[in-house]
């Protein structure tokens, strides 16, 4: 089966960003240890057009101590580097053969 | 779990946000910042699967004492979402209705209790989620102009 991804959406910027801390820096892919862990309210995965569809989101380090999260609300309006971005791709169904 | 004082996404969810410049070591207890609607920043017009994943640069290794703090990319799993039309559910009119209610009941009046401002935060963006002719009827019918203490973005989705 042939699936062919369209980029819908990219970067929704949802906030405000890091102060001294990447500025004008590329940031550094982080290692394995520390993890984004992205789900939905319930672990559901289907919803209707219209309806309410809640996330949360949440940071976990298998190395204590190693990391830090570091809050920048409101300081660096206009920053580059976006606090959190969400990245959409639509699966499409692959289109009937024609002989 | 622990829950970083922040309202969430962009301070949502009618949280604030006073602590957020604040640093959280991490641990293998999660650091959570609660739930949030993915409908704010994302609007999905067209039935399918679709694929979410986020990513961001809020972590560091450095300590606050250093000059410079390089930041680390950290993206997360994949989450699938699957989007269903049925304009049924979408276009019943009980189901506006149902909202409605609740908003009617809980929310209007000059002395809305405040234990009720995050519940009528959420049914106000059902309502405007819904984005359909009755949801409008309703987001009219409601709108009085005033600032009762959650964002019921009813104006915003008159305007559209």
């Amino acid at each position: 089966m042939r699936m062919q991804n369209v980029v819908l959406t990219t970067a929704v910027v949802l906030s405000v960003l890091l102060s001294s801390f990447a500025q004008n820096a590329r940031p550094i892919p982080a290692p394995t240890d520390v993890v984004l862990k992205l789900g939905t309210e319930g672990d559901a995965h289907q919803f209707h057009l219209g309806e309410l569809i809640p996330v949360k989101f949440s940071y976990i380090a298998k190395t204590p101590g190693k990391y830090v999260w570091v809050g920048q609300s409101g300081k660096r309006r206009g920053a580059v580097t976006p606090n959190l971005v969400l990245t959409f791709s639509r699966a499409r169904q692959p289109e009937p053969r024609t002989s | 779990m622990l829950n970083a004082p922040c309202g969430g996404i962009g301070g949502g969810l009618g949280s604030g946000c006073g602590d957020c410049d604040a640093e959280y070591p991490l641990t293998e207890t999660a650091l959570s910042f609660g739930v949030v609607p993915l409908n704010t920043h994302v609007t999905f017009r067209t039935p399918g699967t679709y694929t979410c994943e986020a990513s961001s640069a809020v972590i560091t290794t450095a300590s606050r004492d250093e000059k410079i703090r390089p930041a680390l990319l950290v993206n997360s799993n994949p989450v699938s979402l699957t989007i269903v039309n049925d304009p049924g559910w979408a276009h019943s009119a009980a189901l506006a209705y149902a909202y409605a209610d609740a908003y009617e009941k809980l929310c209007r009046g000059d002395e809305v209790a405040e234990h009720h401002f995050l519940q009528c935060s959420d049914v106000a963006r059902r309502i405007t989620y819904l984005d359909t002719a009755d949801s409008l009827a309703v987001e009219v019918k409601f709108f009085d102009g005033r600032n009762h203490g959650w964002e019921n973005g009813f104006w915003d989705a008159i305007q559209l």
